[in-house]
């Protein structure tokens, strides 16, 4: 069959709006062999400013790939900050002005694109007037770069890092493997790594297992368990409370192996190019308390807000109200963070109270000590975390509020049996991918180990057997990163 | 070379060595580059307060068809001993899973009874290809049958290849008046409308890809509102454009959908 070399061209060079450059895609690993091949030529031949260059350059069109003129907004800010910091730290003093310029800049931009759609319908809703919303799309990763350049300010503001060369900089905001999704990598913890990129073997092969693992999880689990969980979410009143118990279930298993597939993924090229990007996820579900949870999800953003907005605010230096009242509004910032609207409103704030009523019950998150104890702080918090899936997930507060009440009122255990036999692949699955959850992480590191150390016919095999996989299981068009929206 | 170095080729080496043994090895050469396969698990979901999905009866696991197999049972389908005006089967793949419910509720209003088999992922090759018709044929003694089939196969190239298949569905509908809905294009198609369009003739076959639908999120399926349009236009085309029409008010029924008077979910798997 002739090529079509056209759609080829458009696939590897140009900018499609449906078919941004994510990681289960052919284009992707078409273009890292040429990326990991220059810049491997570059390092081996001492040319480290040329190969880092290079990484910058490819992650500018990697944005551009994602996000298309969008691209020339995120240049201006990258370059714009940059100055800001330069000229904040010119004097002995540190300039004010630019300093705050430098952090409202990006947030103006941010809060335009994410918020002015939603300040305009509340502002209509409230005053009863009819002001015209703008058509803004969202430019992908605008929430994460945003972040990490304004954790570079402070930073640097705080004399934590000293400013760095615009190269090294660009390089630490656009490194394209967490440009759009994150992790939020700090720039104290990266750039220093900059100077001398660890290329170990052992490294590479445990960042080779994690890109294939974060591969099968977005489309093995999180992409087909999905298909099951829209279909629940779209209409829960058509379905019984057992299946949107389950569909609440899946949700949250999906949500998981979704983004935590993804910084996988993005963690596993960092690796295997020398960089280490942190650690984002840490068996979240098996949280005993909340505030574990918190510690254990999305590490890279809970410790920047943490690090950003609840230190500044005050902290626990304020009083044990303050500390709450803190809690609380970090935790609503955070939700309203993921999302405009009201949903993610609830979402972070009831989060944000459970975490105030834990710790005035707890204290600094004091463990449970018995097993019982221990046992029902998980299930306490698993539950609390899975309803609260539900309005994140929702499209709107009717129909999470529909799943809810179908679960409390329609939940048949006599639906079980017929429920596994209708959906046994679904069901298996959710049960495998709860069980691999559980798995130690000494374990996990074992086999990270094991392969990393295995003939290079298992790993070639193994990673055909997950692009096969990737094509048997991937629907129609491969499912965006939930976390792109954010 | 160091250790590192060593490794960080091997390991370039190992992408670039699988991705083209994969595309070399790849029985799916690929059209759009990327092959796209799913087995997709779109369900229909009922209205509140009527039967839940799990509770629907479901046939046995569908065989392929034997010419020689005289164990064609039925047992599992219920018989119908139904002395309504008509009784339509509506056949058809994830598509018609909201059609049919406004239909039934035209059909309702009109005395018919509307039985539904809905078969998630199917196309013409698993319906030709098996004897699930001809079993719900045997059961229900349809009156008039409406498949909508293609959706899953309009991106086929070598349509071809899919007559022979399309032939059986014919053999098993045998003398039954039928009418085939197009299916609602999203994209451009491989030559399966014309295809399907010559094979009907006029007043079998509706148009269906020039519809305008608003559609669900994976940009394929049209929302509720806009199936039951589609089912509106269906209901015009059988009564005042089909070869064997069918007697509808010009009126819209009292209820917007109700459900059909029995529906089948298939499990999504090949025959």
């Amino acid at each position: 069959m002739p090529l079509d070399w056209q759609a080829i061209w458009r696939s590897l060079f140009l900018y499609q709006e449906n078919e941004p450059m994510l990681f289960p895609t052919l284009t992707f690993w078409v273009w890292a062999i040429v990326v990991f091949g220059f810049y491997g030529v570059a390092m081996q031949l001492h040319r480290r400013r040329w190969g880092l260059l290079w990484l910058l350059v490819f992650s500018v069109f990697f944005y551009y790939k994602s996000a298309g003129g969008f691209v020339i907004i995120f240049l201006g800010l990258l370059v714009l900050e940059y100055l800001l910091v330069l000229w904040m730290k010119s004097s002995r003093k540190p300039s004010q002005l630019a300093f705050w310029s430098a952090i409202i800049i990006p947030l103006g931009f941010l809060g335009y694109y994410k918020y002015t759609l939603f300040f305009i319908q509340n502002w209509n809703y409230l005053t009863g007037s009819r002001i015209e919303a703008p058509d803004i799309f969202l430019p992908a990763g605008i929430s994460f770069y945003t972040f990490q350049m304004i954790s570079y300010v402070v930073d640097v503001r705080r004399n934590r890092i000293s400013p760095s060369s615009f190269w090294d900089y660009a390089l630490y905001i656009a490194y394209f493997p967490q440009l759009v999704a994150g992790p939020i990598v700090r720039a104290e913890h990266f750039l220093p790594q900059l100077s001398n990129p660890l290329i170990d073997s052992e490294q590479i092969g445990r960042g080779f297992w994690l890109v294939l693992q974060g591969l099968v999880k977005k489309v093995a689990f999180a992409d087909y368990i999905a298909q099951y969980n829209d279909l629940i979410f779209a209409n829960p009143k058509g379905y019984s409370g057992l299946e949107n118990l389950f569909a609440i279930y899946g949700y949250a298993l999906q949500i998981f192996y979704d983004f935590s597939g993804y910084s996988d993924v993005a963690i596993g090229i960092g690796r295997m190019m020398g960089f280490d990007l942190g650690v984002n996820f840490a068996k979240p579900y098996l949280s005993t308390s909340i505030t574990e949870f918190w510690r254990r999800w999305h590490i890279s953003l809970s410790s920047w807000l943490r690090d950003y907005l609840y230190i500044p605010l005050g902290g626990n230096r304020r009083g044990v109200v303050r500390t709450y009242v803190n809690l609380f509004l970090t935790m609503l910032i955070g939700g309203l963070w993921h999302g405009a609207s009201w949903r993610f409103v609830v979402w972070g704030g009831v989060h944000g109270l459970a975490l105030a009523v834990h710790r005035a019950i707890y204290g600094k998150d004091i463990p449970p000590r018995s097993v019982g104890r221990r046992l029902m702080g998980w299930f306490l918090t698993f539950h609390l975390v899975c309803a609260l899936w539900v309005f994140f997930r929702a499209s709107d507060f009717s129909k999470a509020v529909a799943v809810l009440s179908q679960v409390s009122t329609d939940t048949q255990i006599s639906h079980l049996l017929p429920l596994i036999e209708r959906r046994s692949l679904l069901v298996g699955l959710v049960l495998l991918g709860y069980i691999l959850h559980t798995v130690p992480m000494i374990w996990v590191e074992r086999v990270e180990k094991l392969f990393a150390r295995s003939p290079f016919w298992v790993k070639v095999t193994a990673f055909i057997g997950v692009i096969q996989l990737i094509l048997e299981m991937r629907q129609t068009y491969v499912q965006p990163f939930i976390y792109f929206q954010f | 070379m160091s250790s590192g170095w060593r490794a960080y080729w091997s390991y370039w080496l190992l992408i670039t060595v699988s991705l083209v043994l994969f595309v070399k090895l790849s029985p799916f050469l690929p059209e759009k580059w990327e092959r796209i396969m799913l087995p997709e698990m779109e369900e229909p979901a009922m209205p509140s307060g009527s039967q839940t999905l799990i509770t629907i009866k479901i046939p046995p696991p569908i065989r392929r068809e034997q010419k020689s197999s005289k164990k064609q049972t039925t047992e599992e389908i219920e018989k119908d001993t139904s002395t309504s005006s008509e009784r339509i089967l509506l056949i058809g793949d994830s598509m018609i899973e909201w059609l049919c419910r406004r239909l039934a509720s035209w059909c309702k209003a009109q005395g018919y009874q509307l039985y539904t088999v809905i078969w998630p992922s199917s196309g013409i090759m698993w319906w030709g290809r098996s004897d699930t018709l001809r079993r719900f044929i045997e059961a229900h003694r349809p009156t008039y049958i409406l498949i909508s089939l293609g959706s899953n196969e309009l991106l086929v190239p070598g349509v071809k290849t899919l007559e022979p298949y399309l032939e059986r569905i014919f053999e098993q509908v045998g003398d039954i008046p039928v009418v085939w809905i197009g299916p609602p294009a999203w994209t451009k198609d491989k030559g399966l409308i014309r295809m399907l369009k010559e094979r009907m003739g006029p007043g079998r076959y509706l148009s269906s890809e020039r519809l305008i639908m608003e559609r669900a999120s994976d940009g394929a399926h049209p929302i509720p509102s806009e199936a039951y349009r589609w089912a509106d236009t269906l209901v015009s085309y059988l009564r005042d454009s089909a070869l064997y029409p069918l007697a509808f008010s010009q009126s819209p029924p009292p209820q917007l959908t109700t459900i059909p008077h029995r529906t089948y979910l298939l499990k999504p798997h090949a025959p």
